[in-house]
């Protein structure tokens, strides 16, 4: 069972900028309005977390790695955890791989 | 002369009345005094030569020093890293285009850029040069901010770029270039975090197939940052300051950290550059304080360098074959 999050559609087709005070659509604001909420339901439902990029147009790196490997900078999740619940659905192979790096870089550094 | 066709007539019209309002702009200055008080720029707006440059900088000192007069009549070409460079010094410093007084230029292509934005700035509508029936202007699209939320006017530019590329992966990976680079001015550009404005041109080559964006920032400058931005270890390896400013920006683009010194930060320029080197006959440009240094799969080692005077700010300008189906 999955539970699913579309980028675009459930937050903004043009995410950009680290931190809320950066602009509307931030890293920052991603996480902590709906990406924090959605892994939560997740893991108490014991469910896989499908986040779709399909219809995002921009995700600079640093709005990827504030959303994501801020979420582990945070403490709210360890790497290992996010890395397991966690699927990602984008026509970008690239973002895959730098989401996973920035999770895992920040489960490193939080060590 | 033989007028057949419509468009004949309509362009011999226009080129009429054009000639008209030239001729008024000429003689304006008699009705108002204007003389000897005018700021005279150089013909081009340009920042790649040096006599040029040094008088484009000394044209914005003397409006800096309260000189809001421009005489734009000789004024025959406005280069994007050039013009941009004005723009965001007088908007930057000025406070508003709205306070020049502007002596029109004899060049209708510099005439109408120069309307389009100063209609822009008094209506507080993003600039939008598509509407003009000139293919030099028709093509550009100026857009300005300070957060790294783009207006809805910018899907025009993802259209373009994703008809224009072969694939998903390279839209989405210049794209998300162009984003990173304005996240790059509001977060590393500025000491003052209130005021992290950024302009940028963008412009759509339907004919040749490419795209061009120039962006630029009135923040610290590159030079600036990087002596901040180094390790002790770093430093105890290089004198900074005797280095030059194009070296300092060849180091910023493979340096890992920023000003904050953390480590997971920084990465933005170098997720630009890797566009330049992935995408064939792609340039980036980057102009910072004294230093001009360019990169490429055609990297042009001659024009790399330093120059007399400074800019303050940086503009980082780019040059992007697109390669896919027209």
């Amino acid at each position: 069972m999955t539970i699913y999050l579309d980028v675009a559609k459930d937050f903004y087709k043009r995410p950009a900028a680290r931190c809320k005070v950066d602009g509307k659509y931030s890293g920052e604001e991603f996480r902590e309005g709906i990406l924090t909420k959605k892994i939560q339901e997740a893991i108490d439902s014991n469910q896989q977390l499908e986040i779709d990029f399909s219809g995002v147009t921009m995700a600079g790196s640093s709005f990827l790695d504030e959303a994501f490997g801020g979420i582990v900078r945070s403490k709210k999740i360890s790497s290992k955890l996010l890395l397991n619940i966690l699927t990602i659905k984008t026509k970008k192979e690239s973002w895959k791989f730098e989401i996973i790096k920035y999770i895992e870089d920040a489960g490193k550094n939080k060590d | 002369m033989k007028l057949d066709k419509p468009r004949d007539r309509y362009n011999n019209h226009r080129r009429y009345f054009d000639n008209i309002a030239y001729a008024r702009s000429c003689t304006s200055h008699k009705k108002n005094n204007y003389d000897g008080s005018w700021i005279k720029p150089p013909e081009y707006f340009l920042l790649h030569k040096e006599n040029i440059r040094s008088k484009l900088i000394e044209t914005l000192d003397g409006v800096l020093n309260g000189n809001r007069k421009i005489d734009f009549l000789n004024v025959s070409a406005l280069y994007p890293s050039g013009f941009i460079y004005f723009l965001s010094y007088i908007d930057y410093n000025v406070l508003s285009l709205k306070n020049i007084i502007a002596r029109q230029s004899k060049s209708i292509t510099v005439r109408q850029m120069l309307n389009y934005i100063k209609e822009g700035y008094l209506t507080g509508a993003c600039t939008n040069f598509k509407n003009s029936n000139n293919e030099m202007i028709s093509k550009w699209r100026f857009y300005s901010g300070e957060s790294a939320t783009f207006p809805e006017d910018y899907d025009e530019v993802e259209d373009f770029i994703r008809n224009h590329t072969k694939s998903d992966d390279d839209f989405l990976l210049i794209n998300s270039a162009i984003s990173e680079a304005v996240t790059n001015v509001i977060n590393h550009a500025y000491s003052n975090k209130n005021n992290n404005k950024w302009w940028m041109f963008v412009g759509l080559n339907e004919v040749d197939n490419r795209l061009a964006v120039v962006i630029s920032d009135q923040g610290q400058s590159i030079p600036v940052t990087v002596p901040i931005k180094a390790t002790d270890r770093v430093k105890k390896w290089f004198s900074f300051e005797k280095m030059s400013d194009h070296d300092l920006i060849r180091i910023a683009t493979i340096a890992s950290r920023t000003t904050t010194g953390l480590s997971y930060r920084g990465k933005g320029l170098k997720q630009i550059l890797d566009i330049s080197k992935s995408i064939e006959n792609s340039e980036v440009h980057i102009y910072s304080r004294k230093g001009l240094c360019c990169f490429g799969t055609k990297h042009d080692e001659k024009n790399t360098m330093d120059f007399k005077t400074p800019i303050s700010g940086t503009i980082i300008s780019w040059l992007l074959p697109l390669g896919g189906e027209n």
